[in-house]
């Protein structure tokens, strides 16, 4: 069992679970909340995005609706943007970029992106009581819920014919044992360093994962929220046992470690 | 008689067995020799196909030796690293910025003093990297060397205005750059190639011919300020890298590009 943090930063969860992701999803919007316009953008990699991570292409056209809500639904011409773009062979900023200056969806204000992030995060929020609840896990409002929810946000869950969720990609058997057995140390370890396939597969956008990765297990905690016990110690000692040589070739990587350099800039160190 | 008839035999097993074999050596070893040359011309074809090209050079000085370096570094890396400096190239030393916000690691705000527009005269340089989807993108903005910003940048939502509202800036958020220099015919051949993948959204209406840019850098960016042979230039690219840009800044958001190098697109699909 977890003894969970509710030191809010900014007083709510929800005030706390969204900051950590408008950041992470659009900083340069959450840099200019009295922006005039919020159109669609190219997001970096193969996809439109809108607001504070709404992917256009990856979702369908069903949810996207449900989560503009008052500000939708979309219009048949960016219907039909949308799927030609799916269908693209090439899908990159030649490509997209002029996509996306053709929507006519535009969510006009940095409240609005507020509140289509919440719709979409209510969504996402119930999908991971799901995955949860599948191992008969219950997590209250937290950081460490916090946390996972980003993970969650992050990757891509897979449903069942009857639209439950039944895995995801970054939520994986592993966390989710350490998470049932309330062993916060492995959960930790799961969230900082096997939640970066990217590392692996395509290099390029690892350090940025690596970047996310420490932010979200740093807001989960490898500490519990009361006084440090010995089996709590231990536990923390088991965990790096275990799992040494792969923390410290992740912490060595070349690419992680621009992460990882990132971050000491970030608090004022000295750069490696 | 029998010696004479063995000696035929033996020439017949020799004609039918070691004869052929003999000629099957000598065939695998010729088709090996012939195999390996070729692999190996495979081997450099993938590296050559994996390598940047350059296809627009203003100063040739400066985009030939530039060509050598990206294709020594820049095939691993997404900017030029320190280990590349020497007598002609140096790069920029930045000194970062804290805000005494120690809770966000989603940005990083640095700075540095260098004649960005080769003036001859310093000026202060501020580097601001954002996430955008997890991904790190960046901006240059640039302000006299005696410019107190830095005292007016806060932590916490629109504390960094102050950096934004300059109107002297490497900001292409959230624009792009197009690509304006590209050689006639190079342009053309993209167009065409352009125009073929977005065949089905022009018939339709949905973008415009107006709306395509042959090439284009944009989402998340590098932007990487070095000094070559005394002036400042700034490499430029993205996260797929199929293009960089070597400009020279002048003013405002003004940039004169230098060189134009092209590669495959480095950025995996998902």
């Amino acid at each position: 069992m977890l003894t969970l943090h509710t030191n809010y930063t900014l007083g709510s969860y929800q005030a706390d679970r969204d900051d950590f992701l408008e950041r992470r999803e659009n900083l340069p919007l959450y840099n200019d909340p009295t922006a005039p316009s919020v159109p669609p953008h190219f997001d970096g990699g193969s996809s439109i995005a809108i607001g504070f991570g709404l992917d256009l292409l990856n979702n369908s056209i069903a949810s996207i609706n449900n989560w503009l809500a008052n500000l939708g639904p979309l219009s048949f011409h960016d219907e039909q943007l949308i799927n030609q773009a799916k269908a693209l062979a090439i899908k990159n900023e030649a490509t997209l970029i002029p996509i996306a200056s053709q929507f006519e969806l535009n969510l006009q204000s940095f409240s609005n992106a507020v509140t289509v992030l919440d719709a979409i995060l209510a969504t996402k929020e119930g999908e991971l009581n799901q995955l949860l609840a599948s191992r008969g896990i219950v997590l209250d409002q937290s950081r460490e819920r916090a946390a996972l929810v980003s993970l969650y946000f992050n990757g891509r869950p897979k449903y069942n014919a009857q639209g439950q969720v039944v895995s995801h990609n970054l939520i994986g058997p592993n966390l989710l044992n350490a998470l049932a057995n309330g062993n916060r140390a492995e959960a930790w370890y799961e969230i900082r360093y096997q939640t970066n396939r990217e590392r692996i597969t395509d290099r390029r956008v690892a350090g940025g994962i690596a970047i996310r990765r420490y932010a979200e297990s740093d807001t989960f905690g490898l500490y519990e929220n009361a006084p440090l016990t010995d089996a709590e110690a231990k536990s923390i000692f088991r965990m790096y046992t275990a799992h040494r040589d792969v923390i410290q070739t992740y912490e060595s990587d070349s690419w992680n470690r621009k992460g990882a350099r990132l971050l000491s800039l970030r608090y004022g160190e000295t750069a490696a | 008689m029998r010696q004479l008839e063995a000696g035929k035999r033996l020439k017949q097993v020799a004609c039918t067995i070691i004869l052929p074999a003999f000629s099957f050596v000598i065939f695998w070893a010729s088709a090996v020799s012939a195999v390996q040359p070729d692999a190996a011309h495979k081997e450099q074809e993938a590296r050559g196909q994996d390598e940047f090209e350059l296809v627009m050079s203003k100063n040739d000085s400066a985009c030939k030796p530039l060509l050598t370096i990206l294709n020594k570094y820049l095939i691993d890396d997404d900017r030029i690293p320190s280990q590349a400096q020497g007598e002609d190239l140096a790069l920029v030393s930045w000194e970062p910025i804290a805000l005494g916000d120690r809770v966000s690691t989603d940005q990083v705000i640095e700075k540095a003093l260098l004649d960005i527009n080769n003036d001859g005269k310093k000026e202060l340089v501020v580097r601001h990297k954002g996430s955008l989807r997890s991904q790190m993108t960046e901006s240059l903005f640039i302000f006299p060397s005696g410019s107190d910003v830095l005292s007016k940048l806060k932590p916490g939502q629109g504390g960094l205005a102050p950096l934004f509202a300059t109107p002297d800036k490497i900001d292409f958020r959230p624009r792009d750059y197009v690509l304006k220099d590209l050689p006639m015919p190079i342009r053309e051949k993209l167009m065409e190639d352009l125009k073929k993948q977005m065949s089905e959204l022009l018939k339709k209406g949905l973008i415009k011919e107006e709306n395509l840019a042959p090439a284009r850098i944009g989402g998340v960016l590098v932007l990487q300020p070095f000094v070559w042979r005394n002036s400042v230039y700034i490499l430029m690219t993205d996260l797929h890298q199929e293009w960089i840009v070597i400009s020279k800044y002048k003013s405002g958001e003004t940039l004169e590009d230098i060189c134009y190098f092209h590669g495959p697109d480095r950025l995996k699909p998902e």
